[in-house]
């Protein structure tokens, strides 16, 4: 950047700094005086003149699938050639009112990007070698379908691994594909490590597949963001933030690093990686000895509060402060803000899934919400389940019951980690590493034969140099994927997917809006590449199951939408279909639990051998739980920075957003570096007991002396989950602990580029 | 006063640092990846003197100074203000020395490569969206609604009881920054 920009940036902030407008905030909620105002800038997008459309141009309303912020957009294209000019955020949409993060707005460059795959190829070389050759779709399928049903015969159908990555609208589909080919060993590097563990959370606290992940931030006097950073990887609640903050909402931030979130917070809790559990148990502790609840709530509707109540007694905030090096003070102040608002929305991020006891520590902040009354209610977490269609995420769409009862014991991590393996689990599926250990070591049974949609396995997976070498060991791998990816690389068949510029969709999500199921449209074509829906649907005809499939995604779509009484073309033609949030639903319906009450003790993890409170342990590797290990790194890892331009390993390809983010930082204090040798901008090499990663060192004021951020999704040897440890997991699901490990760093005497 | 003055508020207590402003002004402006582009956002880590950490970001872009040192700068009369008292680069007249480039204060005129006779260009705040019913593309883009186009009277209402600094149609706004511009006016005052 320009040093004129900086300096001029500088000058113009100057340093002095006047909190009395965050101060007054937060006193008017101690004392109870405090309001919302209107929001000036409320709907102020749309209230522009008429629109007018140059002769050239045409537009196609569309949804972004980015990530699963899912914001609507426009997408222009040109009327002569056909293609797309650019892609926009949509001024009516009533959820963004046409805000747009950057990797939206690049979005045209995923659709031309001369690394595009085109069409399905076939590996003539080495594994690995990059030799290939362009093969029809139909051969692509057959072979990959045969080589399932061979492989199936010969090692029975727990010899398969069937993955898949992030979700974006076929995930389940896929799901339902691999259950009623009856294969158990089903999964993704993400279930037990991000939104799954908030999701079981739900699971066990309210029971049955009902999400108190509706956001009313609208209505909201109080946001407490726990381990989420919007403003980079989900813009659409970044948006909302922002607008509650307008109408006088305070910000409350829990995060390790200063990140964009904690710098616009009126109270930051910086705490040490993976010590939430600390943290979350002080302010329980606080509002049930503050008498800070609602009483009649939990009279009413919930189950086990006197025993959550004698078990927090012990967990002072001074006790937190020691675990979590955040002052008790600020503890205390922040329980109180958060339990005396009118009404308070905890958002929690994947940072409460990526650490050692993440269904745990989510529930820890669920019964938060529940005793302040802060479930159901006007501004606070509402419950939501389907939306009217046909939900995707129910265990009769994806036919899970489907699989005998002895192959589903064959799931590798069956016994160890229910709430991933079993039905309670959201889908019930394989423990990651234990599964590529299983690859590796073919116990307790082989596995070679593996299909990979949608994931850059080589990269997603913490542990990363065991992923490849377990990669190498296959028979036969099949990949689908938009560009030839190191995953790719390593495949037998490569399927050529489409982007979402390029498909259909109908999505009814929570992370998105709050109230609309929303329709995506097709915008282009490129080459042969095809939705994974349609080559899901093409692989399951050649498995023999095309009579739970559809004709097309395009007929998937009607059947999704048929309750509403809309096809997908009527519902693209509505633009969006409106469901709106119901507060107090519990109210007619009840709690899902075996008790009909929201279950501050669970009876169902008590059921799966997992703690019915939640309850304090120190992280896997720590100074306090590995001393000896810590003497040989002293620094504390959290692999867990998601910078706005990217979505995981996505976006690399996009030179606009590449320009963002040129290089994998790893985000360091300047003190700790200083004593290291490590200059601003120097290649490093970090260290841990799995495995090493390089990265390019970042000052920050915003980490601890003791803390060091890295940033996911880079190839090679700059991945640093590469770094990330195997070998203990979270209780009853498996998690991988990523943000919270011990590790060292230190110079790389290289020429800096 | 002219009613016609058209006014950038930017609240930086409302920038996430999150730069969708800068791709969506490439994009608008169909410039490359490479490109320095006409908006920038700069992230200032510092301590007050209690100790507490601040972190901001500022959004820097053409301030359309009141005496822009780039309309002066220029050989070849290229640079005037408009109605709305924006500055503006006629593309037919630059002859792309790069002495408007040399001469902004505020490093905001983009030269799309240092090849020399490559035209310069600078925000206009989006003119042509405008004359087509479309906010600018980083305000309506912005995920924080940091940026608010405007004119006088809106203005007057978006900075009241608020730092504030102005050097041109950009006015910067904050309720935190109690120093906001206030080393800009010494440094323009010659200190």
């Amino acid at each position: 950047m320009n040093q004129k920009k900086i300096d001029f940036a500088k000058k113009l902030i100057g340093r002095k700094f006047d909190e009395s407008c965050s101060e007054e905030l937060l006193q008017s909620i101690l004392n109870g005086t405090h309001s919302l105002k209107e929001n000036k800038r409320a709907g102020g997008c749309a209230g522009n003149a008429e629109r007018v459309l140059p002769d050239n141009e045409m537009v196609i309303p569309s949804v972004c699938f980015s990530c699963n912020s899912t914001c609507e957009v426009l997408i222009y294209k040109d009327k002569n050639t056909g293609k797309i000019i650019r892609v926009e955020g949509d001024p009516d949409s009533p959820q963004t009112k046409g805000r747009l993060c950057s990797k939206g707005l690049a979005a045209k460059e995923l659709v031309y990007s001369p690394k595009r795959l085109l069409k399905p190829l076939k590996r003539v070389g080495e594994r690995g070698e990059g030799k290939w050759k362009e093969i029809s779709w139909e051969e692509a399928l057959d072979i990959t379908a045969g080589k399932l049903i061979e492989y199936k015969e010969k090692y029975g159908p727990e010899g398969l691994a069937l993955l898949e990555g992030t979700r974006r609208g076929w995930s389940r589909v896929y799901t339902r594909m691999v259950n009623l080919f009856h294969a158990p060993n089903h999964g993704a590097a993400g279930w037990a490590q991000c939104l799954w563990p908030r999701l079981l959370d739900c699971n066990l606290t309210y029971g049955g597949a009902q999400y108190g992940e509706t956001f009313d931030f609208p209505n909201t006097h109080c946001v407490l963001a726990w381990g989420v950073n919007p403003a980079t990887c989900w813009g659409v609640r970044a948006g909302d933030i922002m607008d509650a903050k307008e109408r006088g909402a305070v910000l409350i931030a829990v995060d390790p690093y200063f990140s964009e979130t904690a710098a616009k917070a009126d109270i930051w809790l910086q705490i040490r990686p993976d010590t939430d559990m600390a943290l979350a148990l002080g302010f329980l502790h606080i509002v049930i000895s503050e008498n800070l609840i609602d009483e009649k709530f939990i009279r009413e509707w919930t189950y086990g509060y006197e025993e959550v109540k004698a078990h927090v007694k012990e967990y002072t905030p001074e006790w937190a402060a020691g675990i979590t090096g955040v002052p008790a003070d600020k503890i205390r102040k922040a329980a109180r803000v958060y339990a005396k608002a009118q009404a308070a929305c905890v958002i929690r991020g994947a940072a409460l899934d990526e650490i050692h006891d993440s269904v745990q520590v989510c529930r820890a902040t669920s019964i938060l919400a529940a005793i302040t009354g802060n479930i159901g209610k006007k501004g606070g977490n509402i419950i939501t389940s389907s939306r009217g269609d046909i939900s995707q995420n129910s265990h009769d769409f994806i036919y899970s019951a489907q699989i005998p009862e002895e192959i589903k014991k064959l799931r590798i991590g069956y016994d160890r980690y229910p709430l991933l393996t079993q039905e309670i689990s959201p889908v019930p599926s394989a423990h990651m590493p234990s599964l590529w250990e299983t690859v590796l070591t073919g116990e307790p049974y082989p596995i070679k034969c593996a299909m990979i949609f949608g994931s850059n396995a080589m990269v997603s997976y913490t542990n990363s140099d065991k992923i490849k070498e377990a990669i190498s060991k296959l028979d036969f791998l099949a990949v689908c994927d938009l560009f030839m990816t190191p995953t790719g690389e390593q495949a037998d068949i490569v399927f050529p997917a489409s982007s979402w510029l390029e498909r259909n969709n109908v999505i009814s999500s929570f992370q998105s809006s709050n109230s609309y199921t929303l329709i995506e449209q097709k915008a282009e074509t490129i080459g042969e590449s095809k939705h994974d829906v349609d080559i899901i649907i093409g692989l399951a005809k050649r498995l023999g199951l095309e009579k739970y499939f559809w004709e097309d995604s395009d007929r998937y779509y009607d059947y999704l939408l048929s309750p509403t009484g809309y096809t997908f073309e009527e519902a693209a033609k509505q633009r969006r279909l409106f469901k709106p949030i119901t507060y107090h639903a519990y109210e007619k319906n009840g709690f899902k639990t075996s008790t009909g009450k929201l279950e501050l003790y669970s009876k169902l993890a008590e059921h799966y051998h997992c703690d019915p409170i939640p309850t304090y342990t120190p992280s896997f590797q720590s100074f306090e739980s590995t001393p000896e290990l810590a003497e040989k790194y002293p620094l504390i890892m959290t692999a867990s920075r998601h910078e706005s331009a990217f979505r995981h390993s996505e976006n690399r390809h996009q030179p606009h957003l590449l320009e963002l983010v040129p290089k994998p930082y790893l985000y360091i204090n300047p003190d700790t570096a200083g004593k290291l040798g490590i200059a601003d901008g120097a290649k490093i090499k970090i260290e841990s007991t799995a495995g090493q990663a390089y990265a390019f060192a970042r000052y920050t004021e915003g980490l601890r002396e003791e803390v060091v951020q890295g940033t996911i999704g880079w190839p090679g040897e700059y991945n640093v989950n590469k770094t990330v440890p195997w070998g203990q997991y979270a209780q009853g699901v498996g998690t991988v602990c990523c943000r919270g490990y011990l590790c060292r760093v230190e110079p790389v005497n290289e020429q800096v580029y | 006063m002219d009613n016609k003055n058209l006014y950038m508020v930017i609240d930086i207590d409302k920038c996430w640092g999150c730069m969708a402003c800068r791709v969506a002004c490439k994009q608008e402006h169909d410039m490359p990846a490479e490109s320095s582009g006409n908006i920038d956002v700069v992230k200032i880590e510092q301590k007050d003197e209690n100790g507490r950490l601040h972190c901001d970001f500022v959004p820097v872009m053409c301030q359309h100074c009141s005496s822009p040192a780039c309309l002066e700068a220029c050989p070849a009369n290229a640079i005037s203000k408009n109605e709305e008292q924006l500055v503006c680069i006629d593309q037919e007249c630059c002859i792309g020395c790069g002495s408007c480039f040399d001469a902004c204060p505020y490093g905001c005129v983009s030269l799309q490569a240092a090849a020399a006779g490559e035209k310069a260009q600078k925000c206009d705040l989006c003119i042509s969206r405008r004359e087509k019913g479309f906010l600018p593309s980083c305000e309506q883009h912005c995920l924080g609604g940091a940026f608010k186009s405007c004119h006088e009277e809106k203005m007057q209402e978006l900075i009241r009881e608020r730092y504030h600094y102005q050097t041109g149609s950009i006015v910067y706004v904050s309720s935190k920054l109690a120093d906001l511009g206030k080393h800009l006016k010494l440094f323009a005052a010659g200190n």
